[in-house]
């Protein structure tokens, strides 16, 4: 290499160096579409407000069948329990509080609401969400009420469990 | 157009929000993955009531060669716990849940011989755990018994068990 050409290359580095660099930038518009993607996805698996269910504990049943298909006119009743008792074996339906008098009214409103079935019986059903610390007569409170109104279709919510140990 | 038409045109286009969209956005993400429940699997056990009004008045007794009733109480050792009685509720004969369940298949295997079908009857105390009530239950479907009935409460006038009230 010349002289001539080892100062040019030397001012070319000098210059290299002197010159700020370049701003890598990125480009954000996909990646404002991705997190919209996101958030959509969030919206709608989240579910902020649950009005039939109450945070009850289930009972446990190897022989639960899965709830996928609910029948259309069904009544969610929870039962709860309270370690202080305030709320223990309580009645709860569409997060309102119900006496046994008072839930037997609602279904009696619901049942004629419904209709009847071919043989002659009210079509709504009822699912008892009991917490599996309260006691028996808490949730025969509620089949009783059933059972006068003649809301025979009657299930109870349970946790499904391959082997059960007591 | 003036020059101080131009100026003013680009004052307005020059307006910047105080904070970037992108912030906006991730926030928007951050709270609706917080605030996102997924829907829990429930399962449901189904128990039918009696199709008639009231409640049936059924003998504390044994009445049918084919009816098995299931006694279950609170021990006195054990507020939490369960005594289960099969076909009496003088001494404790099943020693849990998973016993029951063995004990009721032989049972319909023997009534079944006899060309009759099993009936099984659960006749629960007041104060007996929802929890235990659901497992006897699902002893009987464990064991392949669809005919299941729930001791009724004592009826106002006469009818159902007193010793449920004990």
């Amino acid at each position: 290499m010349g002289k001539s050409n080892l100062l040019t290359w030397f001012r070319e580095f000098q210059e290299k160096r002197r010159r700020p660099m370049q701003e890598a930038k990125m480009n954000m518009t996909p990646m404002i579409d991705v997190v919209f993607l996101l958030i959509i996805f969030f919206m709608v698996v989240s579910e902020l407000v649950k009005l039939d269910i109450e945070p009850v504990t289930l009972p446990w049943a190897s022989e639960a069948k899965e709830d996928s298909n609910p029948p259309e006119d069904r009544i969610i009743v929870n039962v709860k329990a309270d370690p202080t008792g305030v709320d223990h074996g309580t009645i709860w339906v569409n997060h309102k509080l119900l006496s046994p008098a008072e839930f037997r009214t609602k279904l009696h409103e619901q049942k004629i609401r419904s209709g009847l079935d071919k043989e002659g019986l009210p079509k709504i059903s009822v699912k008892i969400r009991g917490d599996k610390d309260v006691e028996w007569k808490y949730i025969q409170n509620v089949m009783v009420a059933c059972t006068r109104e003649q809301v025979w279709r009657v299930s109870f919510g349970a946790k499904p469990r391959e082997t059960l140990n007591y | 157009m003036g020059k101080l038409a131009r100026d003013a045109m680009k004052e307005e286009s020059d307006f910047e929000l105080p904070i970037s969209m992108i912030d906006v956005v991730f926030l928007l993400l951050i709270f609706f993955i917080v605030t996102a429940k997924f829907k829990q699997i429930e399962n449901r056990l189904d128990a039918h009531l009696p199709k008639d009004e009231g409640q049936n008045l059924i003998k504390a007794e044994i009445e049918k060669p084919d009816e098995v009733r299931v006694y279950l109480w609170v021990p006195e050792n054990d507020p939490a716990g369960v005594s289960i009685g099969l076909n009496t509720r003088d001494e404790v004969n099943i020693r849990d849940i998973n016993e029951l369940a063995d004990k009721l298949k032989s049972l319909k295997a023997s009534i079944e011989q006899g060309g009759l079908k099993i009936t099984v009857v659960l006749d629960a105390r007041k104060n007996v755990k929802f929890d235990y009530v659901i497992g006897a239950l699902d002893a009987c479907y464990r064991a392949e018994i669809e005919d299941v009935k729930f001791q009724a409460p004592p009826i106002p006038g006469g009818g159902g068990s007193d010793w449920w009230y004990e």
